[in-house]
């Protein structure tokens, strides 16, 4: 059995950061049963390294941080690996109607799809973007300049736009 | 909502529609798992050796051929220091910014190669010492008694052993290393293209 603050912490830890690890792990696995077992490895990391927090960086940043780190490694085990499945559209969105939801999620998970296209450099700036973080914050979690977030968010973004006008039309 | 870059705030609407759920027992099990996962390799690894480090000294005992058990234990003990090195050393835990976590990965991977490659400097010595030692036997293989002749086969199976598990574990530590420079490089680099994602690409 785990200590109660370590079950304490996992319980805030899901509350706030369990959304966001989920969406930064399928914007990189287009496989929905492996990006859950990933967004779980990703859980557990931040878990394990919440000891060692100690306000370096606003806690957001910090998990970002893990999740990219994690996201990376799995990548780069998972680029020998055979092709991945085609992407499932069985994502749960919470919508205000059945049909409303189901048009949302289908957004979404072409949304993502077109994340996942975008080039690594680029992806990375995207979903933090899109998850609303700053472009200090970004630059504090990939470890490149400012002027570098800017630079590929703006690209990130005049592609991802192009590529959902493409889609409605 | 970041809109520091144009305006995201329709994308990003878009992006936080999806909001999963996880149950806390199954990140619990999950940790338990892998923690318990580690710790049977790191009992796999020193029970094996554990256990050819006694059966070079029950042979030793037995067939009083001192020299070669002797070379294989040293062997052995030396094979477990570089091991409990590997294991001990920390692992990043990402908490760093991205590129830091990867060069200290990446670092982290030459180091155990290193050792690897220390590892197996070692065991093609030993099996070049084993070979001196037990030239005579071999020469005269038919006055030899069998039961030395079982003990050197043993002691050379078990050191062979040793060098098929390095390079395994050299060949996965060069796979990450590539794995994660690939990343590195990727990241560092900005792409010129303004190429449009397509999500038939995604991978």
């Amino acid at each position: 059995m785990f200590p109660d603050a370590a079950a304490a912490d996992l319980q805030r830890l899901l509350r706030e950061f369990a959304p966001m690890c989920q969406r930064l792990a399928a914007s990189h696995e287009a496989d929905a049963d492996r990006a859950r077992d990933l967004a779980q490895d990703i859980l557990v990391a931040v878990w394990r390294a919440w000891p060692a927090f100690r306000g370096q960086c606003s806690e957001r940043t910090y998990v970002a941080r893990i999740a990219q780190y994690r996201i990376a490694t799995h990548i780069s085990r998972a680029v020998r690996e055979p092709a991945l499945a085609p992407l499932t559209e069985d994502l749960v969105a919470f919508g205000p109607g059945p049909e409303d939801s189901a048009i949302r999620t289908d957004e979404h998970a072409r949304l993502t799809a077109l994340v996942r296209a975008l080039p690594i450099a680029l992806r990375e700036v995207a979903v933090l973007l899109l998850e609303g973080f700053s472009a200090a914050e970004i630059a504090d979690t990939l470890g490149i300049t400012t002027n570098a977030v800017a630079i590929r968010g703006t690209r990130a973004r005049e592609a991802l736009r192009a590529a959902v006008e493409d889609f409605h039309e | 909502m970041s809109d520091e870059f144009g305006n995201w705030s329709d994308l990003a609407r878009l992006w936080h529609a999806h909001c999963a759920t996880f149950r806390s027992a199954d990140i619990e099990k999950l940790a338990r798992r892998q923690r318990l996962q580690m710790q049977a390799l790191a009992a796999a690894e020193a029970s094996g050796l554990a256990l050819t480090f006694i059966g070079a000294a029950v042979i030793a005992m037995q067939t009083a051929f001192i020299a070669m058990p002797a070379i294989s234990m040293v062997f052995f003990a030396f094979c477990a220091y570089l091991q409990y090195r590997m294991r001990l050393e920390p692992r990043p835990s990402g908490g760093d910014n991205l590129i830091t976590s990867l060069d200290a990965s990446i670092a982290l991977e030459q180091w155990t190669l290193a050792q690897l490659g220390i590892g197996r400097a070692v065991t093609f010595v030993t099996l070049a010492a084993i070979g001196m030692v037990a030239s005579d036997h071999l020469r005269f293989s038919a006055t030899t008694p069998p039961a030395r002749l079982w003990a050197l086969l043993a002691i050379t199976a078990a050191i062979a052993a040793v060098l098929v598990w390095n390079l395994v574990l050299t060949r996965r530590a060069r796979a990450r290393m590539r794995g994660l420079e690939e990343y590195s490089g990727l990241l560092r680099s900005i792409p010129e293209s303004h190429s449009r994602p397509k999500p038939d690409d995604a991978r």
